[in-house]
């Protein structure tokens, strides 16, 4: 083949992209639009990350602070110096303070360096005026300039060791922050941090470190940070793990290092306190036995002496009862022997009277006649037979005469009776001989008795003997009356022994109440000697072990915020780009495919010439690459600067101050996929088409291509519905199934479009719609109430009936939030657990609503309530089990039901449950409160009484709400952008499709507008397809779009936080509204190109 | 009455290509009766395809007029144009330009059904002789067939005149003839104006008038009292 030739076979080339410029334009159009979005979108996180890590590292960004406790001695600093791998050291301060921003007192973090430079390490980016100079000068973050601090304002910085005057000097970025919201939490005030204030270490120690840790330390300069720059750790990415690896070795060294000498001071400090405090317990513990000996003693010797004195009284008490018994002996004696006396003498006078008398009147010869009476009588009876019975009664009557009238000392009564006997013994029938024996006898004896005791000598004696013992009685009574004397005497002396024992007694309790109180003085001085050595211990104990924080990357607030950003952003670009790229490129291969057909004869005609197949082939190569390369690369830069720039300009406006210009990076796979996608998929698709058509004999090539055959569609055997349609819809129906390929092609570009715009807007919605439904639906209280301390269950009942009261007041949850781990095989996850009292009243503050079922979920004491992202990590159901982790106690839980929530990963349970799984009483940190009324007023003065009566400090889930909501605004930034792509790329699909349709058909259009069709009949002939067309895509779209989005939904979320994951209707609603507003949109710019077919296409034959 | 239908009134057509003005018809004067057979021959550049698209309204001539039925169509805008094709214009294509994915019915009713007073299309097809064939697509039918279809997709929309351009050039010999057999028949069944366009001058002795172009001119213009049937004709 001759050169020239080569020339027309170039000239055709360029006409046949001059004559289809639309086609060519379609193609470039859609490959640059699929090639900037995917790469742009692609190369995005890593951009972001380039450009912080660029940022932080022309900061000389401190890759590891350390945070001492005890603080860093220079000697501490000096001992770094031998550390290999350290690029840059600086030392200072770290202090939370307080300052009136705006006329509210704002929490603070204040850093001291010893000076500012912009080399310095964590170089403050100065926004407006100067470094310091003088230790009263400082440095604002550029948020406090915003809440209304400016430079030359003065400040009052208040610290937990004392207050300064500072004069702001100028306004800055710190590398430390580069998020606008993240500053972290202060210790004072309510705890929460609005900026940091950077200062001169000199002349501001005493706001870092109190007098007693220098003392502690016994050190005059001290510091309580360090930051370090790692040496050449700018190599590393920031946000790689070869970063953290490569850190983290220098980090052993210096953290091996400072942790030594922090131990040997720990040791040290330690050491020299317990000394003194062993000597001080040793004296306290001799102290103690002192006491305790005397104690003894003491108690010993009154013990004894209470002994001596019971003995006293025990003795008392004898002498007593002796001297009481004697006394009782005595007089009764005396009483015997004076009545004794007294008897004895009347019967002595009696005797003596008797004695007189028997003197007196003593007779022997009435006693003798008795005698010898009787004995005549005896004498008469013992006769026998012949008794004489009147001398008997002679005798008889003889010795009653005598006896009557006797005046001696006979018994005459008793010898009468005898006499008697006698005469009535004679005086019988028959005389008892016997009976007047023994009557006479007896008479005898009676006076014979008198006889002998009237022996006067023996009456005499008797006397005697009887006056005898009245002496001796007498006698005896004196004797009685001597005893009488001593016994009155004892009695005296018994009642001296008593008072005596008495006084011995009152003085023993006084010894005994001297000596307690004594002792007990020596006790409370031991015992306060005892707390004061428990302080002691205390405060050796409290002596910090010295610990050293280290921070790194995954500390720092901003950066972690800023990686979660950048994986967002990335799991959003795995997707969707790629997606919008393959549909970019199946538009462009039908494209391709279309124009080898059309141009059939053409190449018959250059085949038939002498053209080689590759020739021909060549042809559309090139074409191909012309049209996708140049767009590729076009793209691939463009898309590059435009979208990362887009993005990072708008996260830059809104989340990160970062004054740093852009490092794009451009990652070579990224741009070896897009070239893959976008050339290379095309041009085999092309050069699949062409060759086949190729292998053809160029006679058969030359002539049309034999026209698709008319068919008959499916429909038309629907005949209910075939025959209701017009004659037009009829046509429009089989144009729209004639073509299968162009059919699904469009469909399915259209979908992909439409899919894309309802993952846009569904993301969107799904980011935007949590915060309605946690802020709005689910947290259903107006405040949070954090307590400064931990109180009673009992006491927050107090709170809450007081709070009750007010009239700001509706109703208020006491509750106890804490931290926990929840675990299940290997997930280990951070959640919040609350605890609240009641569970009716919870379900004020919190709507728990089934996560499956939408209903309200009723609360019981046997389990927890788990929220639905927790669930799904840990993979339980309702009824199963995890581990839950509370202050390093682990617990089993069971999971009674799972809650509808989106932000935060929750666990409620019941006061009831908590205290059994725990077995302790639960106490009460946090609350939650509704209000009647948001008003500023009212909050003011409910705050004002809280904090009077540190009832907690309040803070409203409207600014929680708020706060969430501007995190959240970085996902709506990425949706925009990738609403607005995926409209675009929709647009310039539709646009091609109506293009090839109108191409294809050009000579069809032509002859029907010779036929006499309207122009709006022509538009209807042709657009009707499209408008089918795109509303079958853009259903379609509708599951494809459900499908993307819930995918690249589940991608992103974090790990406490749920998107909603249902698309709102809306979203579907829009998403067909612009699909088929734009087919609207192209059809009316398309019309001009249907008016151009010029109607002499009618007369050409096909080609 | 005038008989007279048409009436061409020195058009001239000029195309501008750069600096060269190219006049593709130079005033061209001719006139034609209602009802009549009429056949255009010219050679390839005469003229031809300027007069067949200013007559059948698809381009309006640079200068002249032209008197289609007492109108004139040559100041028309392209709104009048389209309603005088539509109303008053049967076409049939060298290609028949039949659309592919219609059956031969369809094709005859895609016509009809925007016109004021089309003719029945089942009818015309069964005139045409594809009375069996009405329902296949036109890949199923012969070049013929297809032309018939066209032909009476033409005339069922019951125009004041039927153009056919090159209506035989697709086809063989035999077919050709039928078709102008047909053409001719159309003219006299339905008392149609038919005008063929062609650069076959052996076909002038069918025509009831025959006008001859050349260089965008008429050169020569002949009634023909007694036509000779197609069937005589050869060439």
């Amino acid at each position: 083949m001759v050169k020239r030739n080569k020339r027309a076979y170039w000239k055709n080339l360029r006409k046949s992209i001059s004559t289809s410029k639309a086609r060519f334009l379609s193609i470039f159009a859609i490959v640059l639009l699929g090639a900037a979005f995917y790469s742009g979108l692609r190369n995005t996180p890593g951009t972001m990350a380039l450009t912080m890590d660029n940022y932080l590292d022309s900061h000389q960004y401190s890759d590891l602070i350390y945070i001492a406790s005890l603080g860093f001695s220079q000697d501490d600093l000096d001992a770094l110096n031998d550390i290999e791998g350290i690029e840059a050291i600086s030392y200072g301060n770290q202090f939370d303070a307080q300052t009136l921003i705006d006329n509210k007192l704002s929490g603070v973090t204040v850093y001291t360096n010893e000076s500012y430079s912009e080399t310095m390490v964590n170089a403050p980016e100065l926004l407006e005026g100067n470094y310091p100079s003088a230790s009263d000068e400082c440095l604002i973050d550029n948020e406090l300039h915003k809440s209304g601090l400016n430079v030359g304002d003065e400040i009052t910085l208040t610290s937990d060791y004392g207050e300064k005057d500072f004069i702001v000097v100028g306004i800055i970025d710190d590398v430390r922050y580069v998020a606008k919201t993240e500053r972290g939490t202060n210790t004072l005030g309510d705890g929460t941090n609005s900026g940091f204030i950077e200062i001169l270490t000199e002349d501001n120690e005493f706001l870092a470190i109190s007098d007693s840790l220098y003392e502690l330390r016994d050190e005059d300069v001290l510091y309580n940070q360090i930051c370090v720059v790692v040496e050449g750790a700018s190599d590393y990415n920031v946000f790689d793990d070869d970063y953290m690896d490569y850190i983290e070795e220098v980090n052993t060294k210096i953290k091996s290092t400072l942790s030594l000498r922090i131990g040997d001071l720990y040791e040290e400090l330690t050491s020299d306190a317990q000394q003194q405090l062993d000597d001080a317990i040793a004296e306290y513990n001799e102290g103690y036995e002192e006491y305790t000996a005397s104690k003894e003693t003491f108690d010993e010797q009154i013990l004894e002496a209470k002994i001596e004195l019971t003995n006293a009284k025990i003795t008392l008490a004898e002498n007593e009862i002796a001297y009481l018994e004697g006394l009782s002996t005595v007089s009764d004696e005396m009483g015997d022997s004076i009545e004794t006396i007294q008897e004895t003498m009347t019967e002595l006078q009696k005797q003596l009277t008797d004695l007189q008398n028997q003197l007196d009147n003593y007779d022997t010869s009435t006693t003798t006649s008795i005698i010898s009476s009787a004995n005549q009588i005896i004498e008469s009876a013992s006769d026998g037979t012949s008794i004489d019975t009147d001398a008997i009664l002679q005798q008889a009557q003889s010795i009653i005469d005598q006896a009557s009238d006797s005046t001696s000392s006979i018994d005459s009564d008793a010898i009468i009776e005898q006499a008697n006997k006698i005469i009535a013994a004679v005086q019988g029938d028959e005389v008892d001989s016997d009976a007047i024996n023994e009557a006479a006898n007896q008479i005898i004896q009676e006076t014979t008795t008198v006889t002998s005791s009237s022996d006067i000598n023996e009456i005499l004696n008797s006397v005697d003997e009887q006056i005898t013992s009245v002496n001796e009685m007498i006698d005896e009574l004196s004797t009685s009356m001597d005893g009488m004397t001593q016994l009155i005497e004892a009695g005296l002396q018994i009642q001296n022994a008593k008072l005596q024992v008495e006084n011995a007694e009152n003085e023993l309790t006084l010894q005994e109440l001297q000596g307690n109180s004594q002792l007990e003085e020596a006790a409370a001085q031991l015992e306060e000697a005892k707390t004061q050595l428990d302080e002691a211990q205390a405060q050796i104990d409290e002596i910090p072990k010295g610990k050293v924080y280290t921070l790194t990357r995954d500390e720092n607030a901003g950066l972690v915020s800023f990686d979660a950003n950048v994986d967002a952003i990335e799991a959003i670009a795995a997707v969707f780009p790629l997606m919008f790229f393959l549909i970019s490129a199946l538009v462009s291969l039908t494209t391709m495919t279309r124009m080898v057909e059309e141009q059939r004869s053409q190449n018959g005609t250059l085949r038939a010439l002498g053209y080689s197949k590759v020739d021909v082939i060549m042809q559309y190569v090139v074409y191909v690459l012309l049209a996708t390369s140049i767009a590729c690369v076009i793209g691939i830069l463009s898309g590059n600067q435009i979208f990362t720039r887009i993005i990072w300009y708008l996260y830059h406006l809104m989340m990160f101050q970062i004054e740093s210009s852009i490092v794009i990076q451009q990652a070579y796979i990224i741009t070896l996929q897009a070239i893959f996608i976008s050339v290379f998929v095309v041009m085999l698709a092309t050069l699949y088409v062409s060759i086949r058509e190729l292998n053809l004999m160029p006679a058969i090539l030359m002539r049309p291509k034999a026209p698709k055959l008319g068919k008959r569609i499916f429909l038309e055997k629907v005949t209910f519905i075939w025959k209701r349609l017009s004659f037009n819809q009829k046509v429009t129906m089989r144009n729209i199934f004639r073509y299968k390929q162009r059919f699904f092609m469009s469909v399915i570009g259209i979908a992909g479009c439409t899919a894309l715009i309802i993952t846009g807007f569904g993301i969107k919605y799904s980011v935007s719609e949590i915060i309605d439904r946690q802020y709005g639906e689910i947290l259903m209280y107006d405040a949070d109430i954090r307590l400064e301390d931990d109180i009673s269950v009992a006491d927050s009942k107090m709170y809450a009936t007081n709070l009750l009261e007010r009239s700001e007041v509706t109703n208020v949850e006491y509750v106890y939030e804490q931290s926990a781990n929840v675990l299940k095989n290997k997930e280990d996850l951070y959640a919040t657990m609350i605890v609240y009292q009641s569970l009716d009243n919870i379900s004020n503050f919190v709507n728990f609503k089934d996560y499956k079922t939408g209903n309200k979920i009723s609360l019981n004491d046997d389990g927890v309530v788990l929220s639905q992202k927790t669930a799904e990590l840990l993979d339980v159901e309702v009824g199963d089990t995890f581990d839950l982790e509370v202050d390093d106690m682990t617990y089993n839980v069971k999971v009674e039901a799972i809650m509808e929530n989106f932000s935060t990963n929750y666990v409620f349970m019941s006061q009831t449950y908590y205290e059994d799984l725990t077995s302790s009483d639960l106490i009460i940190n946090h609350g939650f409160l509704n209000m009647k009324t948001t008003d500023q007023s009212d909050k003011t003065s409910l705050e004002n009484y809280m904090s009077e009566h540190s009832y907690g400090n309040l803070s409203y889930l409207s600014e929680s709400g708020s706060e969430f909501a501007e995190q959240m605004s970085s996902l709506d930034i990425i949706t925009v952008i990738l609403t607005a792509c995926a409209g675009a790329l929709n647009f310039i699909v539709l646009y091609n499709l109506t293009n090839i349709n109108i191409q294809e058909r050009k000579s069809e259009i032509a002859t029907i507008k010779v036929l006499g069709f309207r122009r709006k009949e022509v538009y209807d002939y042709i657009f009707r397809e499209n408008i089918i067309l795109s509303v079958i895509g853009s259903f379609l779209g509708i599951f494809l779009g459900y499908i993307l989005h819930r995918f690249i939904v589940l991608t992103v979320e974090f790990e406490s936080m749920m998107f909603v994951r249902s698309i709102h209707w809306t979203s579907y609603v829009y998403a067909i509204a612009i699909t088929i507003g734009f087919t609207f949109l192209i059809d009316l710019f398309m019309r001009r190109v249907l008016n151009k077919v010029d109607m002499v296409e009618s007369l050409k034959s096909i080609e | 009455m005038s008989n007279v239908l048409i009436e061409f009134k020195n058009i001239v057509k000029s195309y501008t290509m750069g600096d060269i003005t190219i006049n593709a018809s130079d005033g061209v004067d001719f006139e034609m009766n209602k009802g009549e057979f009429v056949v255009i021959v010219g050679a390839s550049g005469a003229g031809k395809t300027t007069i067949l698209n200013i007559l059948g309204g698809m381009d309006s001539p640079t200068s002249g007029s032209i008197i289609v039925d007492g109108e004139n169509i040559s100041r028309y805008d392209e709104k009048k144009l389209t309603e005088y094709r539509r109303d008053d214009i049967g076409f049939v294509f060298q290609f028949y330009n039949l659309v592919q994915n219609l059956t031969a019915l369809e094709n005859v009713e895609i016509a009809t059904q925007i016109c004021k007073n089309p003719l029945d299309a089942q009818n015309v097809l069964e005139r045409v002789g594809l009375g069996e064939r009405m329902s296949n697509f036109p890949s199923q039918l012969s070049g013929g067939e297809q032309q018939r279809v066209a032909i009476a997709r033409a005339i069922a929309k019951n125009p004041k005149l039927l153009l056919c351009d090159e209506p035989t050039g697709a086809l063989d010999y035999k077919t050709g003839k039928s078709i102008l057999a047909l053409l001719r028949e159309m003219c006299e069944t339905y008392q149609m104006t038919v005008i063929v366009i062609t650069h076959n001058s052996a076909l002038a002795p069918m025509a009831d008038r025959v006008i001859h172009l050349r260089s965008g001119k008429v050169y020569q213009m002949e009634l023909n009292d007694n036509p000779t049937p197609i069937e005589n004709i050869e060439w």
